[in-house]
């Protein structure tokens, strides 16, 4: 195979030729190894895509059929194991360790709710697929009149936001509300739906597929209301 | 902390869930909380991969599965990089784990049916499973290593542009499409063998 007929290769590959172009068509008659690589790259191409559908699926169901034994279980190994961060001996004395832990995590949970006088933290979260991005909601007097986030909309599909709880440990509990479907990226709670919204809560925006397939789950946001 | 915007245009895909993951790893208690419920749905992934297996696991080996595999999961978070979404990591430490519960499997039977000799082995006994075709492309990526493998699962897996993942490497277009066509060709001959095979 010439180097001319592999830089056809890798633009058809690419995207940038089109398959069923002229140039092409004469270069595969012309190569038959060019042929060959072809048809072995276009399979390849069909493998790949049907992993990453299956993976996409797989994850969606896993998701979707998660239940709380299975977060309970794993809140359980998470309390009884800590990944390995470091082997200094500090860290074996019980007393420090609990007292580290104890003052670390009341002013990390004290920062993290009042941070920017009580705002909402201000990273993006990226939502993968499609480069959606999820950005800080509006709460810019402190409630929780509107929700907004930025990422593009499947074809026909939607976006769903859930609230949750979050207590005064930092704990997070159970979803107090779940948005109707959302064909805008913005979405105002009614009035009884904003009354079941705590003053601290998670929020989170699902983008779904036409047909209601999860796409795209943002990491969840910490919010705080100044004025529930 | 990082924004998932600055985080890609520092080539780290998925800033904000490394962001995380690393504020979990310092013992945050927000952001352990906030792991687990983006991990909790692991042991439904090991059900689901599980039964596309064909279930040949028993209910209680099933169950320690589950538990070996959020362990490891957990120990091994400080490894997550941030170059997938982290419950895309998750998945396919999952069904590694899974895999590699099989072969311990496969192996004690090997070594029970050794020990009592080649003319006592069971006429029925099981050979080992073949690989379906997403593990297989799964294990020609892992052999591909990064950045192609991330290229590549970027593009098929996620379904994002070429503009969107240059974006993401802060590169230009064309370097990602010639890394992309490269990692295409080195995954082309590794697979070659089994390339056109019949699907599951």
């Amino acid at each position: 195979m010439t180097a001319a007929d592999d830089d056809l290769l890798a633009r058809v590959v690419a995207g940038d030729l089109d398959p069923e172009s002229q140039v092409w068509r004469a270069a595969l008659a012309r190569d038959p190894a060019l042929a060959a690589r072809w048809q072995e790259l276009t399979l390849l191409l069909g493998a790949l895509d049907r992993t990453g559908a299956d993976e996409r699926e797989a994850l969606a169901r896993a998701r979707a059929d998660a239940t709380s034994t299975d977060f309970a279980r794993l809140r359980d190994v998470v309390g009884g194991t800590r990944p390995k961060r470091s082997s200094n001996p500090w860290w074996r004395r019980p007393l420090l360790v609990c007292l580290a832990a104890g003052a670390a995590a009341v002013i990390g949970v004290f920062f993290a709710l009042n941070r920017d006088g009580g705002r909402v933290p201000n990273d993006p979260t990226f939502l993968g697929e499609s480069d959606h991005v999820c950005l800080e909601p509006t709460l810019d007097v402190g409630d929780a009149r509107s929700f907004r986030w930025s990422g593009e909309r499947a074809p026909a599909g939607d976006f769903i936001v859930r609230v949750f709880a979050v207590d005064a440990s930092g704990s997070v509990g159970e979803m107090v509300v779940e948005s109707t479907p959302c064909t805008d990226n913005t979405w105002q709670p009614k009035p009884d739906e904003l009354a079941r919204i705590p003053a601290t809560f998670l929020w989170e925006v699902e983008a779904r597929r036409a047909g209601g397939a999860l796409l795209e789950l943002s990491a969840p946001q910490l919010a705080r209301r100044s004025r529930p | 902390m990082s924004t998932g915007g600055d985080g890609e245009a520092q080539g780290v895909p998925h800033a904000s869930d490394l962001d995380l993951v690393l504020r979990a790893l310092a013992g945050e208690a927000l952001a352990i909380e906030l792991v687990c419920r983006r991990l909790d749905c692991v042991p439904a992934i090991l059900r689901d991969r599980h039964a596309r297996y064909g279930s040949p696991l028993r209910a209680d080996e099933l169950e320690e599965v589950q538990q070996e595999t959020l362990v490891a999961l957990w120990a091994k978070l400080g490894a997550y990089e941030g170059r997938a979404s982290l419950e895309t990591w998750a998945f396919r430490f999952t069904v590694l784990e899974l895999l590699k519960c099989f072969a311990r499997r496969d192996r004690r039977r090997n070594v029970l049916a050794d020990s009592e000799g080649e003319l006592e082995r069971a006429p029925d006994r099981e050979e080992p499973e073949p690989l379906l075709e997403p593990e297989r492309v799964h294990s020609g990526l892992e052999r591909l290593g990064p950045p192609a493998n991330d290229i590549i699962r970027m593009r098929h897996f996620e379904e994002r542009s070429f503009e969107e993942i240059a974006s993401a490497y802060g590169q230009p277009v064309n370097t990602i499409k010639a890394r992309y066509y490269r990692g295409l060709e080195r995954l082309r001959e590794l697979l070659q063998p089994h390339l056109g095979e019949e699907r599951p």
